[in-house]
């Protein structure tokens, strides 16, 4: 248990738990990272209790950060989902884990740095703190699940369900829920509200932007101008409607037709098929009459270095998804003064409006009005170029040490929290 | 749609047809629709025999189609070792909407229908208990039943949620489900509509013989499956209570149901969990406990005939037949105090010793009562049975038809109008 005071005493040990058997890649993989390099270790102590491919992913992390932690690794019950029909049996790709009791014993707080699918049972809710990044498949689940195989489906169906499920019982809970913007914290209220505890806000940083180092890129032969969208090829990133607008500024504007360059993993896929969301991508470019390396360049994954190289050139960032969490991609091009084309969506008007980034608002759910905006990034790419640098140059976002500082107080409130609970409470 | 005013080409969906008490609601319902309503079952798998059974015995001709569908069924995963566990899905394909004017799913629950299809769809939710006591339940569970059952109540929760949010009419047995329903899943564009099941059928069942079935001479019986929101545990604690605090108000306890022989030879968790209550308890099989199974109708008329009353200790139910049966035949019933069962009583102003379902010192209170008030209890079950007046099924059956045709309207409404 905690021993001391905590926070800025250096008195004080805290035995941190990070149980987490997802390790989503990217943007999350950034957010774990930047947290833990601002656990000071004289402080707080860090277990990391993975399995799997996660595991991996955490050994990976532990050998760039700036602070030891431990990695260990815990074989959790595994719920998955078949779909079956006559006597054939199939296992659909989503996996939620169960964890058990025992990944409490040697902690004093847990920390689900993304707690979807995770099956957490009720008497351990109160020593834990939950991440909680975005309700997307919750929101979008029957209309991600329309756009999948039929085996897929079920487990889509199945995530909306077991995710809904569970942030029913966690926003019901003493545990400490976390989410990265304001937007998130709301839905949480309308859709499991009343709360007994508002969530708390904490955006991530991006000020890592400016620290990574642009790669050569000559390989990807990317055209002289063109517009960027980084994101992978589920749904709600909602490709369909920017290259049906991409087709219709070619039919219709071909002198301010650019280029689109499709980064992220799975957008291969869109040139190759091989899954039935890529295979509907691909045939829809086809009958489009875009053609692949002229109109549409796909790159797939890149490093972080060959994407700020290419963002850099790219003469802007569209940005037509549906529903994010938090949404980097146009924060972090705004940071480096490309011009944005977002989603007029609430969530992307409060991360750019808390930085006062500009940007050319669409309508996603409008062929018409993305390729309006289209358009009118390609006639203006100049002006819109020197109002995004001189923006660029104005853009203080949070540090991760400021980020760290907020979870560090968020952890030391929930340990009380929980020490309250045990003594008074149960 | 033909002739809208009579004429109506009724699919009736079920890929589940839970046996007992659903083979006499959807024979009470079919028996008396007119026959300007053409009715076929669309089915597969386990539900089929079970419908082809249910037809034969119909007064009425009845279309059977057998369709398989997608299932999705949920799966615990350890290292490399998988398990499928707990109920099915069914993933309704919109075809089976095709060739009629309207869906009926009479078990609703775990079928998922295509949102274009809802407007033509009458569902029958019979109870939410899955969901309503689903945690309390699952941690009763072995690790694989918990995963499936984990499963079933959010799928189940789900379907619940976007059904009610659908022009879809939904029809339920009680008020009490349908204040669960606009509370949990409010506020509703349209309210459930409530349609009670009838108890007709109760005194037109024949007695049949139970000799060999070894009854002590007096006792209490209980008919439920074990099932962990039938609340077994409260109840033998409460037997072992009286049997060491007042042994001369004791009373064997009778067990009819499904699984519950399985209590005396513990072959899974929860018969296993039970038989080591049982144990602990000192509670002998064959003295104090006779669990029987599962026993025809007539069987359990005859059974119920000679208790000395019906103890029901449940923790929540749809709607509770049971002490509703005693009621009418007479017998002195004792009975968990919750807002369901006091709608279905009090409905049919039948006389009932209540208790806290969640205190085993009431219901051993209850049960002592039984056992020493024996002549004043059943003089009074037996007066009230005699001013019981129930809805019959051909009333339910209309109230069906009414909300079929009403249904059938406002898909016409939504096709010409809504779409």
């Amino acid at each position: 248990m905690l021993k001391g005071g905590f926070l800025g005493h250096g008195v004080l040990e805290m035995r941190l738990g990070i149980i987490d058997y997802q390790f989503p890649r990217g943007g999350v993989e950034r957010f774990i990272e930047g947290i833990l390099n601002n656990l000071p270790e004289d402080e707080v102590d860090i277990t990391v209790i993975s399995f799997d491919y996660a595991l991996e992913g955490y050994r990976d992390l532990a050998k760039r950060l700036n602070r030891p932690i431990t990695v260990t690794e815990h074989s959790p019950l595994v719920h998955r989902m078949a779909a079956q029909i006559g006597r054939e049996t199939t296992f659909s790709w989503v996996r939620n884990f169960e964890v058990p009791a025992d990944h409490w014993k040697d902690i004093d707080l847990a920390w689900f740095p993304a707690v979807q699918r995770h099956v957490i049972r009720r008497d351990c809710l109160a020593r834990t703190v939950a991440t909680f990044h975005d309700a997307i498949p919750v929101e979008f689940g029957d209309y991600m699940a329309d756009r999948r195989d039929a085996v897929a489906r079920t487990g889509q169906l199945y995530l909306k369900a077991l995710d809904d499920f569970m942030t029913r019982r966690l926003m019901g809970s003493l545990a400490k829920v976390v989410v990265d913007a304001r937007r998130t914290a709301d839905y949480l209220a309308r859709a499991y509200g009343p709360l007994p505890r508002q969530p708390d806000v904490v955006y991530p940083s991006t000020a890592h932007m400016r620290e990574i180092l642009p790669e050569p890129i000559e390989r990807l032969g990317l055209p002289e101008r063109f517009i960027m969208f980084p994101a992978n090829i589920s749904p709600h990133k909602n490709h369909e409607c920017l290259l049906i607008a991409l087709a219709k500024v070619k039919a219709e504007a071909p002198g301010h037709f650019l280029p689109l360059v499709l980064s992220g993993s799975s957008t291969l896929g869109i040139a190759l098929g091989g899954d039935y969301r890529a295979d509907a991508l691909q045939s829809l470019v086809a009958r489009l009459g875009l053609e692949i390396g002229r109109d549409l360049h796909l790159l797939g994954t890149v490093s972080d270095g060959q994407y700020r190289a290419a963002l850099e050139r790219a003469s802007g960032l569209v940005f037509p998804t549906l529903m994010e969490g938090y949404g980097f991609p146009p924060v972090e091009a705004a940071m480096l003064g490309v011009p944005v084309v977002c989603s007029d969506i609430e969530i992307e008007r409060e991360t750019l409006g808390r930085l006062d980034i500009p940007s050319l608002w669409f309508d996603a759910t409008s062929v018409d009005d993305t390729a309006r905006a289209l358009i009118e990034l390609g006639r203006d790419r100049e002006a819109l170029a020197s109002r995004a640098a001189a923006a660029a140059a104005s853009i203080r976002d949070d540090s991760w040490n400021d980020v760290g500082q907020r979870y560090r107080e968020i952890f030391r409130q929930q340990a009380e929290l929980a020490a309250f609970h045990e003594k008074y409470g149960a | 749609m033909r002739n809208m005013a009579r004429e109506m080409k009724l699919n009736v969906i079920d890929y589940q047809f839970p046996r007992g008490g659903a083979e006499r609601f959807l024979l009470g319902v079919f028996d008396h629709l007119p026959e300007d309503v053409t009715v076929t079952v669309t089915t597969a798998g386990v539900a089929l025999e079970g419908y082809r059974e249910l037809i034969a015995q119909a007064k009425r001709p009845i279309g059977l189609a057998e369709q398989p569908v997608l299932m999705h069924q949920s799966a615990l995963v350890s290292g490399n070792d998988a398990v499928l566990s707990g109920p099915q899905i069914y993933d309704l394909p919109a075809g089976l909407w095709a060739d009629a004017d309207l869906v009926w799913c009479p078990w609703v629950n775990r079928h998922l229908i295509p949102r274009e299809c809802y407007s033509r769809t009458v569902a029958t939710i019979h109870d939410m208990i899955i969901v309503e006591l689903g945690e309390f339940m699952a941690q009763k569970r072995e690790p694989v039943g918990r995963v499936g059952h984990f499963y079933a109540m959010a799928m189940e929760d789900m379907l619940a949620r976007r059904l009610l949010g659908t022009l879809a009419k939904v029809i339920v047995d009680t008020e009490r489900t349908r204040d669960h329903l606009a509370r949990a899943y409010g506020p509703l564009t349209r309210l459930p509509e409530v349609v009670p099941l009838s108890t007709e059928h109760v005194r037109a069942v024949a007695p049949e013989p139970v000799d060999h079935l070894g009854l002590p001479e007096r006792f209490v019986v209980y008919p439920a499956n074990y099932s962990s929101h039938k609340n077994h545990e409260a109840l033998l604690l409460a037997l072992a209570k009286v049997k060491e605090q007042r042994p001369d108000a004791f009373l064997p306890l009778v067990m009819t149901g499904g699984n519950t022989t399985l209590i005396q030879t513990g072959p899974d968790y929860r018969s296993a969990y039970l038989k080591a209550l049982v144990e602990h308890l000192g509670l002998r099989f064959g003295v104090d406990l006779f669990p029987f199974g599962v026993v025809t109708d007539g069987q359990f008329r005859s059974v119920l005939g000679q208790a000395d009353g019906l103890v029901f200790p449940t923790l929540l139910e749809g709607f509770g037949f049971p002490p509703l049966e005693a009621g009418i035949l007479g017998v002195p019933v004792a009975l968990s105090d919750i807002p369901v069962l006091r709608e279905t009583m009090g409905r049919l102003g039948v006389p009932g010793l209540w208790f806290n379902p969640g205190s085993p010192d009431e219901i051993a209170a209850a049960l002592i009562r039984l056992a020493t008030e024996q002549p004043g209890l059943r003089t009074a079950a037996a007066a009230a049975a005699a001013e019981v007046s129930d809805i019959t099924w051909a009333e339910v059956s209309g109230r069906y038809l009414q909300a079929f045709r009403d249904q059938v309207m406002v898909a016409s409404m939504y096709a010409n109008y809504g779409g």
